[in-house]
């Protein structure tokens, strides 16, 4: 679905990912671990637009997508979530995931301005959608609450269905569980599971490593900007430099 | 023999020396901005002071010498202007100097031509401390106080005994003010508000509520004509119906133009006025087209008359002594000047006539 | 008493001015975190739009509003596609400079071809003022204050209520996430840099309309005391840049009634200072923490 071939990012000097190859296959939860400072964050920034990858391709269903802007790759159908959540926290949670569907809707300036009627209806109909997806993540009730005012793990979820909003197929998750408690992740993972099973592609960088183990069907791990290992669960947690470079020292600690 | 022949000879000699001396022409010096930015004013004195000096010499000059002008370019330039002036006063054969237009370069030259006590007759520089500072000095066009007095005595012969003043917060504006207040309080009216505005102002509604509650009979407003305009429409926006009285500076097309309906009514003052001339005056117009193909305007009619009083002082003297000359310049009284009426003061400032002017249907009108 | 109510009255009007200007930065500074100082020249162009049509075509009211609308969106636009774009992400010192320099230039160049001098305007609806308890109220006043009410409402249901409005404000929030939205940057920042123009085009319609007159440095006074304006109010708060703009047109007028028309400029800009010491985001603004 998404192949990255030889992706180098490098800011001046420092290479922060080093011809990085990755696969992802469709249906399938693909996580990408490694230490801080590994370049994960790097790495997503790269496929969405952020950063322009100083060398390599990427391309997503047959597509090249290297350089796009975001809002091209968010178009193609790639949707994602930060690390450091960036909802609009001064908007209600009704609006961020209205945002998502931005770009659904087709009417233009003129539209806006004199709301023909064949707008009014797409409107209505966005709203629905909306609330359907907010209901799915029991945030219904609190659909008018400005964003920021919402508990952190709500402000997670709420992200992550402001990204699904955009109606992505492959959907990227960083670090989804960071600053969640258990019951908290347990549920984030269910929840993962689920709309992974409705047909949505995952990729996930993610901390918690028991929660990664038990989600991914393929683990890459990244050191220094460089990939060091890739397979499954088992194969990644018996790999010698994996241990070395970061489950190792993790797990003696 | 040899002797008579030689006396003849001198006799012969200092005869020719003589009638070569009576000959001579008088040279006056003009100075005006002839390039620059403020070469059509230059222009305009050129032209008609070279009027002047031909009418001059067509009916035989003055003391029955011919007179013969020295054009000097000074661009506005206060440096250029006290170099020409240390040119003129070297020179010699000059005798007296006319101009300069900006009161700039009229105050750089006047220390060199005091210093040669050489007469300096400006047409235009109006600032109150520039004939005051020398005896040698002179300016036709009348400072702020007079026509301050001018509006003053208008305005109470009018029937206003109580006067809101609105005024631009420059040196030109306050002397407008300090002008008209000082002659209005003497007549014993009231000057019920003095309010400054700043250069670049636009909005005057909050000004002009500060005035009307005052209650005022009339109001005096000190600007130029861009914001005399402004002032008028907002007084019009605001529904204010009042006798307004403006300094000349508002004597303009574009005030007409500009202020449309708000400016009927409206009350200001010319010095010359081409459309409604007097005697005097319509001759020096018609003249003045046939030489050059346009009316000409204020400055050149001042300009015009510093020359015609300048030579009346002369043939007044009877000799070119300028001890004499300035004392018959100094007695001028009353010249019919065709930018008005001409008598200098203690200082050398002239008190000047005005034309009264209203606006009718657009339209500037004498009010007479 | 009845002064009072008059200043307010004056007040208002002026302020209304302003608070069009006001927003039109608050706009621009809101998607660009840049301060637009080629705001009083949009005004200006507006005005001299507005001019042409009343002398050369039509002399109408509505139509006139019109042309300062489109006048200002076009000439917003075609700014933002050949300047800013380019400039923008480099220092924002430079884009400042750069709105600075346009400014003049916008000046000049009409300066050069309309002419220097001042220009009339012709008058709408004169003469016919109403009296209530002693309180002059000119209609060109009253009128004049419902059309920048209705301007200033319907932006606030664009920027509110429409989608593309709502990509204004994510935009205005965080551009990168935006674009991670799908919602198209460029274009948004280009919709609402030119929307703001647009405002401004109507400001200076408004203000050649009231003050009768046109001419090409009629911007530089109002551009100034609006971005005053609008720094009280709060610049990030579209609301906030409203309510400093009608501020400022009503603490002028009482401060020329208290004190005197030539301390107006300072005691608006004391007060605003003042104020700033205590409240440095403006009456509305929301401090902006800058992203890890």
């Amino acid at each position: 679905m998404l192949y990255a071939e030889e992706v180098s990012v490098r800011f001046g000097g420092l290479t922060a990912v080093d011809r990085v190859s990755l696969h992802i296959v469709p249906d399938e939860i693909h996580a990408i671990i490694g230490p801080n400072g590994a370049g994960k964050s790097t790495f997503f920034n790269a496929i969405s637009g952020i950063n322009k990858p100083s060398e390599g391709k990427i391309t997503f269903q047959g597509k090249d997508i290297t350089g796009l802007k975001q809002h091209q790759v968010a178009q193609m159908g790639i949707g994602r979530t930060f690390q450091n959540i960036k909802l609009f926290g001064s908007m209600t949670v009704m609006e961020n995931v209205l945002c998502g569907y931005h770009q659904h809707v087709k009417s233009g300036l003129v539209h806006d301005l004199f709301g023909l009627p064949s707008q009014m209806r797409e409107e209505a109909e966005l709203l629905e959608r909306c609330k359907e997806l907010l209901a799915r993540v029991e945030l219904y009730d609190k659909r008018m609450m400005k964003a920021n005012n919402l508990p952190y793990g709500e402000q997670r979820k709420l992200e992550i269905v402001r990204a699904m909003a955009t109606g992505p197929k492959l959907l990227m998750l960083d670090e989804p569980a960071a600053g969640m408690n258990p019951s908290e992740t347990e549920e984030l993972k269910q929840f993962i599971r689920k709309i992974n099973a409705e047909g949505l592609t995952i990729l996930l960088i993610e901390h918690d490593v028991k929660m990664v183990m038990s989600l991914a069907d393929t683990i890459t791990v990244l050191d220094h900007g460089s990939k060091i290992a890739e397979g499954s669960a088992d194969e990644v947690k018996n790999d010698e430099k994996v241990i070395e470079a970061y489950l190792g020292k993790s797990y003696r600690r | 023999m040899k002797k008579l022949v030689s006396l003849l000879l001198v006799l012969m000699l200092s005869m020719a020396a003589f009638t070569a001396l009576a000959d001579e022409p008088v040279k006056i010096a003009l100075t005006a901005p002839l390039t620059g930015n403020l070469s059509q004013y230059g222009e305009s004195f050129q032209n008609s002071v070279t009027l002047a000096c031909k009418q001059w010499n067509d009916k035989g000059g003055v003391l029955g010498r011919s007179v013969e002008l020295v054009i000097e370019d000074t661009a506005g330039d206060p440096a250029q202007a006290a170099t020409v002036a240390q040119k003129i006063v070297s020179d010699g054969s000059i005798f007296a100097e006319v101009g300069d237009f900006n009161t700039a370069c009229c105050m750089a030259a006047q220390p060199i031509y005091a210093g040669s006590e050489m007469l300096q007759v400006s047409p235009t520089c109006s600032a109150v401390n520039f004939a005051v500072g020398s005896e040698w000095s002179f300016e036709c066009l009348g400072t702020q106080d007079v026509q301050g007095e001018f509006m003053a005595n208008w305005a109470y012969e009018n029937g206003a005994r109580k006067v809101a003043v609105l005024y631009l917060n420059s040196d030109w504006g306050i002397s407008v003010d300090n002008g008209f207040a000082k002659a209005f309080k003497a007549l014993g009216g009231e000057i019920v508000i003095e309010e400054p505005y700043n250069d670049g102002e636009t909005d005057f509604s909050a000004a002009l509520t500060k005035l009307r509650e005052t209650e005022p009979d009339a109001l005096y407003i000190a600007c130029y004509y861009n914001d005399g305009a402004a002032i008028n429409i907002q007084r019009e926006v605001l529904n204010w119906d009042i006798p307004v009285y403006h300094p000349g500076t508002v004597y303009s097309t574009d005030f007409l133009s500009i202020g449309g309906t708000a400016v009927e009514g409206v009350l200001t003052n010319v010095g010359f006025y081409p459309d409604d001339p007097t005697p005097e005056a319509a001759s020096f117009i018609a003249e003045y087209n046939t030489l050059y193909g346009k009316d000409p305007d204020y400055y050149g009619a001042c300009a015009y008359d510093a020359f015609n009083v300048l030579m009346e002082a002369i043939e007044r003297a009877g000799e070119l002594d300028t001890h004499k000359v300035r004392e018959a310049l100094a007695a001028t009284d009353a010249h019919q000047g065709v930018s008005g009426s001409i008598t200098f003061d203690e200082n050398g400032d002239a008190r000047k006539s005005y034309i009264k002017l209203t606006i009718e249907n657009n339209q500037y009108k004498v009010v007479r | 008493m009845t002064m009072i109510v008059q200043q307010l009255v004056n007040g208002i009007t002026q302020g209304g001015l302003y608070a069009l200007l006001a927003i039109s930065y608050s706009l621009v500074y809101g998607v660009m975190s840049l301060v637009n100082f080629s705001t009083g020249s949009i005004y200006m162009l507006g005005a001299v739009g507005a001019w042409l049509l009343c002398n050369y075509l039509i002399s109408d009211f509505l139509l006139s509003l019109v042309v300062g609308f489109a006048v200002g969106f076009a000439l917003a636009f075609i700014l933002e596609k050949i300047a800013f774009k380019s400039i923008r992400g480099i220092s924002r010192i430079s884009s400042l400079i750069c709105t600075i320099g346009f400014s003049q230039m916008l000046n000049e160049l009409t300066a050069l071809l309309f002419g220097k001098a001042t220009k009339g305007m012709p008058s709408f609806f004169s003469e016919k003022a109403f009296e209530v308890v002693g309180v002059t109220i000119s209609w060109l006043q009253l009128i004049l204050m419902l059309a920048v009410v209705v301007v200033l409402v319907t932006l606030q249901l664009f920027v509110y209520k429409t989608k593309m409005g709502l990509a204004v404000r994510t935009v205005a929030m965080d551009n990168t996430t935006a674009g991670l939205m799908g919602i198209n940057v460029d274009r948004t920042i280009s919709i609402a840099f030119s929307l703001a123009g647009a405002c401004a085009g109507i400001a200076g319609v408004a203000g050649c309309i009231y003050y009768r007159s046109v001419s090409a440095y009629m911007g530089w006074i109002p551009g100034i005391k609006s971005f005053s304006a609008a720094v009280f109010g709060g610049l990030s708060s579209m609301p906030g840049a409203i309510l400093g703009g009608y501020l400022m047109g009503i603490i002028e007028n009482f401060g020329v009634q208290i004190f005197s028309t030539g301390y107006r400029d300072v005691i608006s800009f004391v007060v605003m200072i003042i104020f700033l010491l205590f409240c440095p985001a403006g009456l509305l603004g929301r401090k902006k923490t800058t992203k890890v």
